[in-house]
């Protein structure tokens, strides 16, 4: 419409002039047709159509080019063509392939004159008889977020009453009766309960992970065991381990480097304790988003708070990659990709790169959470002095004395010294005898080649002091009219030093007039080129400057009103922060280092020196704690995840689905995480109770209310019990997010207390256990069964430990010896690529990702563990050694490692077995210890 | 004497399965994998991926390029990668390649003295030239050749292949990693990611290694087999028993995974044992020679893997290839421990008529600039490099795709990283559209949202 009017008015302005040009644009008007049909179309179509067209059904990068309108508006880099101007059009740039991130066709570039003919096209007006409408292409699918809302997932907790059950003496508490009632509607009738010794069986592994105390089970009722193990220290390790599954927790970085990462265990301990002492759930939550920006009464509370927020940082990195926003993108995506399914039962990670293609979370939904974490500092610096290596925010915590931040700057100083040491000795096998070898090269440097200049400069190479093959200089000559342009792209924000490099000569101007046109202003500059240039001889700082990323840096060399000649070689824009490590490393090439002993060490001396700081930085009072970036903000929409590819900048806010206000309030430097985390622990956010409640069932009756317990999104599986599920979450939302509270009243249902069954009725009509109308087997945990190993000889450690991968030093690739660690499993280091052997095979959860539901793997290599692993065979000969004393070894035997004597069948085998052994005794009843401890009826469940 | 009592079990399961037999077919296909069936008629039946860890460089090997020799330390002409290295990018200037390259064979195929073994053979490869891969540094890169994601954790290409097609042969896994990176994302790259933990590769050696007693893990050779049957025997009693009571599923699988372990004991060390090989065919791979030892060992495991039917078998180099600086020592040293050993595997394959079915793939992670990196060295460049294949219904003898004049940029044909993988998947009778995996509500695939099958290059 608009482009309409304005045409108009335009003919209406000047009618008779332009009436001449259109006859004669009439004709050109068919030649450019006819040119475009003979040479253009073919070559679009055979290029082009395959992933940008209609008929092709692709529209690769939202492009079209079967129809005019489609290259006019473009796909989402902008227009693909400025008509008249082939050099500014987009589809000249990636036919030629000036760029390698934009090369089309992706393939093979076309030939030199099929890009001519485009070229000539673009030059020509782009004729283009193609009118179909973009409209006519397929409209682009939006989410129905009102829809959404009605979905069980999002709406709110519904309250319904509780069904009738016919069978009003079954149920003993509220989840009896709703449970009852899907069983009744299928007209079936819950298992028979369970024998008590199977029942306490299964409710000390569910709740502690151990194998009952034989003493305590039987002379404790049920409900007083069940208080019992809530009690038990041990309980904590049972459940904080299911929270650890979610939180990706590890001990190693994995990814590129498998870097120790030593402190991540204060966040296991953590974890597990808030499990015993019934944290709240949404304090919980708060803290592990938010720790370390809350408030806290005292320093043990701080502490705490700074350690959960670990939660954080504990994801696989890829340390290595050199574009650092993408580092920082991915980080942030691996975060939100946590805590949406950890916390929330979403796949948000999804919509990096477009709308969710199945739930409710639009790419706008995606990059307004994103803003809390990009504006959250994890990755930092470098790590152990490799420059392409990036490390992690540590933070020390309260009460750590001043030992630690002197340890930290002398680890910070050694690692500068022994980066700057790597540099220069690479620099000195460069060969050439430049003066710039000699010159870490800090900063940004722009040789003259990168100028553009104005009128005629003369190379030269007459000074040997010089930036790169040789330098430029006015020749005395068009005074004022000569200027050389730097435009430069500085990779952060912040303040820099400019630095003009040039010979100096007496010949030279005093005068040079200098133009920096920075963020903040444009300042001019005077500066006598015929003064020694004072760093390194090469450079001369001319001022510092506050340039922003992607903002204007521009440095103009001027010739106006100089008389002397003007010299043009390069120019520096070197981070303030930088120049400390470039004035060490000046000195230690000059030779000059006396000041400090550290720069003259030789490279194996300072790598000793620092390993023996990291050594002692490990023992340190630090949290992998995160913290906000002092430039925290929102950041922009990612066109198709690209990380350089910008839409707009999107608001920080939460997700559209379930919150409907306006975005919220954040201070400036503020991530915003504190109100992420009052947010998604609001009662608003019911899918954070739904999950939670979810998990904690999965765990007691072997299958989720909602089976997908990592998805509550449309790919996932829908609730079994609606009512049943929101039933729990509201009374978890009304008992202020206790989880042994919800854990009790589950145990204590008569549901959980179903016996399991082979063969009936229940299972042929209900093969999954959808109705929960008996109880389910399980294979014990990889944890449960080294645990129980141990325990059963007596030699596990009921003490909690601390940090136990550090004693394997910087990385966690080498193998790893556990054997003399007598700890529950939960506390062996959890490496990551590198998971202890005994826990892996029975799939203990894989670190590098949130694992709500462990998968449950049948591999030959279990079965060779158990023939062939010297741990169970050491295990067996210690229980051999212990029933050896016993009068009825075989009974002994039985009863300690499967909780029952042998039937008299059974009996007889085992007594054959050991009496057809010969004559070795001991060794009979270790392979018969060895088998039971192998045995099936060991290692399930019933 | 192992045999009489596996039978006496065998005949005991089914006879107290009890017309249970349904379930203990289940328990199998979970347990082993039976094949998912493939979408058209495979070209391969199995892979051999030569992994040249740390980036061996394209200029220097397969790609000739008469310009670089010409142009020999002038400035490159364009600009060089993004993400270079300072110490590369500040100079950009072209290196020649220090080798001399020759043509060989009927094809006429260029390759260079680094490689003189492999190169009699080039008649039988297919060099693609226009190879393109994601990451500038190793970790990304390792990740992308093996798993097709540069930062994220997916599954290997092994393990999508496992999963695809299952095993050949049910006393051996059907991926095997020898001796594989320990860094560099580790065990990712032979792991399952979200498949099935059986999909994983299993491991022998490690970190280009292949100590002489190398085997796999918890497999126990030394054991007495008739004490180990006994017990197995009173064992699977119980079990049985306990799956009377049960009729669990999963107990049945352990029962199953038990005879299966038990024979795999039996067999694997004998695919293992290549002590017994004769001593020309050990020769052949270059093993005793100090140089080669290693690598041909490596080798030479891989074929007896392949002719037991192991589906993919990956053999790394330890990560050796990352020339920054001493181009010439390096890599001279590095190939002069693989030419032979490689040049024996193609050989070998061929005369046992294994190389119809088999396809090899030889490429590192990426390849290397050809610009100079310091005085002496060259920067990764996953820009345009060079990896080839053999067998498996791969041309022979041409080569495919080109890089600039200079070997630094893919501009004809490319072969994205996605596309090669796109491309295996295809020669196993694989779709790599329809080889698909449910998690967390989404279907993954090993090549993501991209790769299209190089047909060019199918015989």
């Amino acid at each position: 419409m608009v482009r309409f009017w304005s045409s108009v008015s335009v003919r209406c302005l000047s009618s008779i002039p332009l009436l001449l040009a259109l006859a004669a644009a009439d004709s050109a008007a068919a030649d450019g047709v006819a040119f475009f049909e003979g040479k253009v179309r073919p070559l679009l179509v055979r290029h082009c159509y395959e992933c940008h067209s209609q008929e092709a059904g692709k529209q690769k990068g939202g492009l079209l080019l079967d129809r005019k309108e489609g290259w006019e508006k473009g796909g989402d880099a902008g227009p693909a063509l400025v008509v008249g101007q082939p050099a500014k059009s987009l589809l000249m740039h990636s036919v030629r392939y000036e760029d390698e991130d934009l090369q089309m066709p992706p393939k093979s570039k076309m030939a030199p004159e099929e890009i001519r003919v485009l070229e000539e096209w673009i030059a020509m007006g782009a004729p283009d008889p193609r009118v179909e409408s973009l409209a006519a292409a397929q409209p682009k699918k939006t989410i129905d977020f009102d829809v959404a809302r009605q979905t069980w997932a999002y709406r709110a907790l519904q309250q319904v009453p509780l069904p009738a059950v016919k069978d009003k003496a079954w149920p003993r508490n509220d989840i009896d009766t709703l449970v009852l009632a899907e069983i009744e509607a299928k007209k079936l009738k819950p298992a028979s309960d369970a024998d008590l010794r199977t029942l306490k069986r299964r409710l000390s592994y569910d709740l502690t992970g151990l194998p009952p105390n034989e003493s305590e089970a039987s002379s404790l009722t049920y409900e007083a065991y069940v208080e019992r193990l809530l009690q038990s220290p041990a309980f904590g390790e049972k459940w904080g381990r299911h929270w650890l599954d979610l939180a990706r927790y590890a001990d190693s970085n994995g990814g590129d480097r498998n870097y120790t990462f030593y402190q991540a265990w204060r966040y296991r301990n953590y974890v597990i304790d808030s499990f015993n002492r019934d944290l709240s759930y949404y304090d919980f939550i708060r803290e592990q988003i938010a720790g370390d920006l809350m408030p806290a009464k005292d320093d043990a509370q701080r502490r705490e708070r700074m350690i959960a927020s670990t939660f954080l940082s504990l994801g696989p990195k890829m340390l290595t990659e050199r574009d650092k926003e993408k580092l920082h993108l991915d980080t942030v995506d691996e975060q939100l990709d946590t805590i949406g399914k950890a916390m929330l039962g979403l796949s948000i990670g999804c919509a990096r790169c477009h709308d969710h293609k199945f739930d409710p979370i639009s790419q706008r939904d995606y990059y307004a959470l994103a803003g809390f974490l990009r504006s959250t500092e994890i990755v930092m610096g470098t790590r152990n002095g490799c420059v392409n290596v990036a490390s992690w925010v540590e933070q020390a915590l309260p009460k750590s004395g001043p030992a630690f931040a002197e340890l930290k700057q002398k680890v910070d100083r050694l690692e500068l010294a022994m980066r700057l040491k790597v540099e220069r000795d690479f620099m000195e096998t460069v060969a050439g005898k430049k003066a710039l070898t000699k010159l870490p090269l800090a900063g940004v440097i722009y040789d003259e080649a990168s100028a553009e200049l104005v009128g005629n400069w003369k190379e030269s190479k007459l000074s040997k002091n010089r930036f790169g093959d040789f330098y430029i200089h006015d020749d005395r000559k068009d005074k004022g009219v000569k200027k050389a342009v730097f435009r430069g792209a500085l990779p952060e924000t912040g303040i820099y030093e400019v630095r003009i490099a040039y010979p100096a000569k007496g010949n030279c101007d005093t005068q040079v007039p200098i133009t920096v046109e920075a963020f903040d202003d444009v300042h001019q500059v005077i500066f006598d080129q015929t003064k020694k240039p004072s760093v390194g001889g090469l450079f001369e700082p001319i001022g510092r400057f506050h340039f922003e990323k992607g903002g204007r840096v521009n440095v103009i060399v001027n010739t106006g009103g100089t008389k002397g000649y003007v010299i043009v070689d390069a120019v520096q824009f070197i981070s303030e922060k930088d120049i400390e490590r470039e004035s060490m490393a000046l000195a230690m090439v000059n030779g000059s280092a006396s000041g400090d002993p550290l720069l003259t060490m030789s490279s194996a001396a300072l790598s000793k020196e620092l390993n023996k700081q990291i050594d002692a930085l490990k023992d340190a009072d630090l949290a992998m704690a995160p913290r906000d970036f002092a430039d925290a903000g929102d950041v922009n929409l990612r066109v198709r995840g690209e990380v350089n590819q910008l839409g707009p900048k999107v608001p920080r806010n939460f997700l559209s689905v379930l919150y409907r206000g306006p975005a919220p309030e954040i201070a400036a430097g503020s991530s915003g995480r504190l109100q992420l985390a009052e947010w998604m622990v609001s009662a608003e956010n019911t899918l954070l109770d739904r999950v939670i409640v979810n998990r904690l069932w999965a765990k007691l009756f072997g299958r989720g209310i909602v089976s997908t317990v990592d998805n509550f999104g449309v790919q996932g599986e829908k609730p079994t019990h609606p009512a049943l599920l929101d039933h729990l979450a509201q009374k978890f939302r009304a008992s202020g997010g206790s989880i042994k509270t919800l854990i009790r009243e589950m145990v204590l249902s008569r549901t959980y207390q179903l016996a399991a069954e082979g063969k009936s009725p229940r299972v042929t009509a209900d093969p999954e256990n959808r109705l929960f109308a008996r109880h389910s087997y399980r294979r014990l945990a990889a944890e449960e069964i080294r645990d129980s190993l141990l325990q059963l000889t007596g030699e596990l450690s009921t003490e909690q430990a601390a940090a136990t991968a550090l004693t394997y030093g910087e990385d966690l690739d080498d193998l790893m010896k556990l054997d003399k660690l007598m700890h529950r499993s939960v506390y062996l280091p959890v490496a990551r690529n590198n998971l202890a052997p005994d826990l892996e095979i029975f799939d203990a959860a894989n670190p590098e990702m949130t694992a709500g539901d462990r998968p449950l793997t049948t591999v030959p290599t279990q079965a060779l563990y158990l023939l062939n692993s010297s741990f169970i065979q050491k295990q067996a000969a210690t229980l051999a050694q212990q029933a050896y004393a016993q009068a009825d070894a075989v009974t002994w035997l039985h009863q300690t490692i499967l909780g029952r004597t042998p039937a008299d069948a059974a009996a007889k085998r085992a007594n054959d077995f050991i009496d057809q052994s010969g004559s070795d005794r001991e060794k009979a009843l270790a392979d018969l210890a060895h088998v039971l401890l192998a045995s099936t009826e060991f290692l399930f469940l019933e | 004497m192992n045999s009489t009592p596996l039978i006496t079990r065998r005949h005991a399961l089914q006879s107290a399965a009890c017309g249970f037999g349904a379930l203990a077919l289940n328990g199998i296909a979970t347990a082993a994998s039976l094949p998912r069936g493939l979408h058209h008629t495979p070209r391969a039946k199995r892979v051999i991926f030569l992994f040249m860890q740390g980036g061996p460089s394209q200029v220097d090997t397969f790609d000739y390029k008469p310009k670089l020799q010409a142009l020999d330390g002038k400035k490159l002409p364009f600009a060089p990668a993004k993400n270079l290295d300072p110490s590369s990018a500040s100079q950009a200037k072209l290196l020649g390649s220090p080798w001399k390259f020759q043509q060989h064979g009927e094809a006429g195929l260029w390759g260079s003295e680094l490689f003189p073994e492999v190169s009699k053979r080039l008649d039988d490869l297919c060099v693609i030239r226009s190879m393109q891969s994601k990451g500038q540094s190793h970790g990304q890169a390792v990740c992308m050749i093996h798993t097709g994601a540069d930062n994220f954790v997916r599954p290997s290409i092994g393990s999508w292949i496992s999963y695809g097609l299952g095993s050949e042969n049910a006393d051996l896994p059907a991926f095997v990693s020898i001796s594989p990176p320990a860094t560099h994302g580790g065990p990712r790259n032979y792991g399952s990611a979200f498949l099935p933990a059986e999909h994983q590769g299993t491991t022998v050696g490690r970190s280009g290694k292949l100590g002489k007693d190398a085997t796999f893990r918890f497999l126990n050779a030394g054991a007495d087999a008739a004490d180990q049957s006994r017990k197995l025997d009173l064992l699977q009693a119980m079990n049985r028993e306990h799956l009377e009571r049960t009729r669990h599923a999963p107990v049945e699988g352990m029962i199953q995974s038990m005879e299966l372990a038990f024979r795999m004991q039996r067999e694997a060390p004998l695919v293992m044992d290549i002590e017994n090989e004769p001593a020309h065919i050990k020769a052949l791979y270059g093993i005793g020679d100090a140089v080669t030892d290693n690598y041909g060992r490596q080798c030479l495991l891989a074929r007896r893997f392949a002719e037991a039917g192991v589906r993919y078998i990956q053999v790394s180099t330890p990560n050796v290839w990352d020339q920054h600086s001493e181009l010439v020592k390096g890599h001279t040293k590095n190939a002069a421990a693989v030419d032979r050993p490689i040049a024996g595997l193609l050989a070998d394959l061929k005369q046992r008529g294994l190389l119809e079915d088999t396809l090899v793939v030889w490429g590192g992670e990426f390849g290397r600039t050809p610009i100079v990196q310091g005085a002496n060295g060259r920067d990764h460049n996953p820009q345009g490099f060079t990896m080839w294949m053999a067998g498996g219904g791969v041309k022979s003898g041409v080569a495919y795709g080109e890089t600039d004049d200079f070997g630094y940029y893919a501009v004809k044909d490319k072969v994205h990283m996605h596309d090669l993988h796109a491309t295996i998947l295809h020669l196993l009778g694989i779709d790599h559209l329809k080889l698909t995996y449910r998690y967390a509500g989404r279907d993954f695939r090993l090549t993501d949202v991209y790769g299209e099958v190089v047909h060019g290059i199918f015989a």
